[in-house]
């Protein structure tokens, strides 16, 4: 398991190289790029007038990302920076600190994130059990039915469809803004709804073959009722499997929130890169972007390690099916 | 339904696609979702032709209409033809949708191929790129793609593709791992064929099923990212329409009107159904294993 585990966080920190490169070489790329800028010509108020910034901030980014050095001085000071928390200031919000706005709207994200993935699993759950107990009857099919519907659309198009229905027919919940509890319903259930479409056809799935296989008809023979049946032994041996199904849609959902909070005017981390991208402030988009791959991959880590504990025979290969 | 047993028995010596075929034309869902991705491809395809309107033709006295006969759709704040711009918001998406597939197609058989066939150390490099490219933040990175690159339809296509090959790679070598082990390969490569031949002769038509149903869900996914991207300003460069960028407008006026938004999101909605249909179909009909 310690070999499993350690293995895993080599593979974390080649992939962490490999998207800070990336991000850093793009940044490079990008045209008038700030990492790119002549200091010599004009010097440093030349070089702020061109950024749209003022000198000071000007000057606190050459002293933050060295732009005066070689690429690799300030590639390994934005990977170094980034490691021990020194983020500095970016172009949008030059009086709040990097660090300083990523603590207060990155809760904000991962709270929703959370949030959406415990009721897209309680609710697949439930759905799962609705379907399976009545195999290929109208309940089935039917709920089946309404979940393909809910793989098919991503979050968005439920954002906007759910505010229409709830926030401007109905008038029963707010589509903008974030004053309360009552803010986060819309947005939670349209990142969980596309979830709960995928996670419980698959719940009802693995029911369905935990149902046919041989020690549940060894429980009924016993005397089990179904009730006995789903809740001590065959629902067990399907959560084992949901764990890696979760898994992938973690990361959707962290992407998903980037374009929910930006329809339901939440501010979260996902707003703020959102405009950040449309704005182009650069010195922003690499931390959030290198902070977003870093929990991806944190998440992927510990929903291989639950499946690790769970299943056996899957340190032996390192990965999680289903990925 | 006519039993599914007999059909596999008769059609077991014919070609896999034919097999294949057989089994799709019993699921009705499946059909209609096919017909459905159909009917978009032949809108997109044709909608200069079939399109009411000019999708730049704006008509200042006839602005924020409701659906008429004359605007089946209504009309924007420019007072143009709002099932034009979807017609041609549909013509982007099918365009972004199957030329991304197309990339991530290429790229991913190639890479998966030769990781499954080769093996060794160019398996655990290719495969370390493909676990390193799967951590990327897929959505963030195609909208740093486009900051960077700009918004020209071959970055869109770029941006789309960039990430999401992985899977498409993933799958293949997992179907080449397995049959390269079988007699058949055995066979042909003591008969002197070449690595390439292998791969392509014997080894990717048998690892067909899972490639078309992987390709049937990568196309809706593609079109999701690009119209994504247009709704926080980073798609395609307007006036081109785009669906997007429709239900971005329609958004900001879902008090005032409505009709700005349905219009653009039940047909990008009813258009992914459709891919989701035919691709739920598919699956169950290249899945040998489960016998319905």
């Amino acid at each position: 398991m310690i070999r499993f585990i350690l293995k895993r966080l080599l593979y974390m920190v080649i992939s962490f190289l490999v998207v800070s490169l990336v991000t850093f070489f793009l940044m490079k790329a990008a045209p008038g790029s700030f990492l790119e800028l002549n200091l010599q010509v004009g010097g440093v108020a030349a070089a702020a007038s061109s950024m749209q910034i003022t000198p000071q901030l000007m000057e606190a980014f050459i002293k933050q990302y060295h732009l005066d050095a070689p690429w690799y001085v300030q590639y390994w000071s934005y990977v170094y920076d980034f490691v021990t928390l020194h983020l500095g200031y970016s172009m949008e919000y030059p009086d709040t600190p990097t660090l300083q706005l990523i603590g207060r709207t990155f809760p904000i994200s991962i709270g929703l994130a959370v949030v959406s993935v415990a009721v897209a699993v309680f609710a697949s759950i439930a759905l799962g059990i609705l379907a399976a107990r009545r195999e290929n009857s109208w309940a089935d099919s039917s709920t089946m039915f309404v979940a393909t519907l809910g793989t098919a659309v991503p979050a968005y198009v439920v954002a906007v469809l759910l505010a229409l229905v709830f926030g401007v027919w109905l008038r029963v919940l707010p589509v903008i803004g974030f004053q309360g509890p009552k803010y986060y319903v819309l947005p939670v259930l349209s990142l969980a709804i596309p979830i709960i479409g995928s996670l419980s056809r698959y719940m009802r799935n693995s029911l369905i073959s935990a149902l046919h296989s041989e020690y549940v008809v060894t429980v009924f023979a016993k005397g089990g009722g179904i009730r006995e049946v789903i809740r001590r032994h065959a629902l067990k041996n399907s959560l084992v499997p949901l764990v890696t199904v979760v898994g992938p849609h973690i990361a959707g959902l962290m992407m998903g929130t980037v374009l929910i909070e930006g329809l339901f005017g939440l501010p979260g981390l996902g707003q703020v890169f959102a405009q950040a991208a449309s704005r182009r402030d650069y010195p922003l988009i690499m931390d959030s972007t290198l902070l977003y791959s870093v929990v991806i991959m944190l998440m992927n880590l510990l929903v291989d390690l639950i499946y690790g504990v769970l299943d056996p025979r899957i340190r032996k290969t390192g990965y999680a099916e289903g990925r | 339904m006519s039993s599914p047993k007999d059909l596999s028995v008769i059609a077991s010596n014919r070609s896999p696609l034919l097999r294949m075929w057989n089994r799709l034309r019993g699921n009705r869902m499946a059909l209609v979702g096919g017909g459905m991705v159909l009917l978009v491809v032949l809108l997109a395809v044709f909608a200069g032709w079939i399109s009411p309107y000019d999708y730049q033709q704006s008509d200042f006295l006839a602005t924020y209409q409701g659906p008429t006969w004359k605007h089946l759709f209504g009309t924007d704040s420019l007072g143009r033809d709002m099932l034009t711009r979807i017609l041609w918001g549909l013509r982007s998406a099918c365009i972004v949708g199957f030329g991304a597939e197309f990339v991530e197609l290429t790229i991913g058989v190639l890479v998966g191929a030769v990781a499954g066939y080769k093996g060794g150390w160019v398996d655990n490099v290719l495969m370390r790129l493909v676990d390193s490219v799967y951590a990327f933040p897929s959505l963030l990175f195609s909208i740093v793609l486009v900051v960077v690159l700009g918004h020209s339809l071959w970055v869109i296509l770029i941006a789309v593709s960039a990430t999401s090959w992985v899977g498409m790679a993933r799958i293949v070598r997992g179907q080449v791992l397995s049959i390269r082990q079988s007699g058949y390969v055995e066979a042909a490569r003591s008969m002197g064929a070449s690595t390439m031949t292998i791969i392509r002769r014997y080894i990717l038509p048998n690892s067909m099923g899972p490639i078309v149903v992987a390709v049937s869900f990568g196309i809706p996914g593609n079109m999701m990212t690009e119209a994504g991207l247009s709704l926080i300003g980073l798609g395609v460069q307007p006036p081109t329409p785009d669906l997007g960028e429709l239900i971005s407008e329609g958004q900001q006026a879902i008090f005032s009107y409505p009709h700005l938004l349905i219009g653009p999101a039940l047909v990008f909605a009813v258009t992914l159904v459709g891919f989701t249909f035919l691709g739920d179909g598919l699956r169950d009909a290249f899945d040998t294993k489960s016998k319905r």
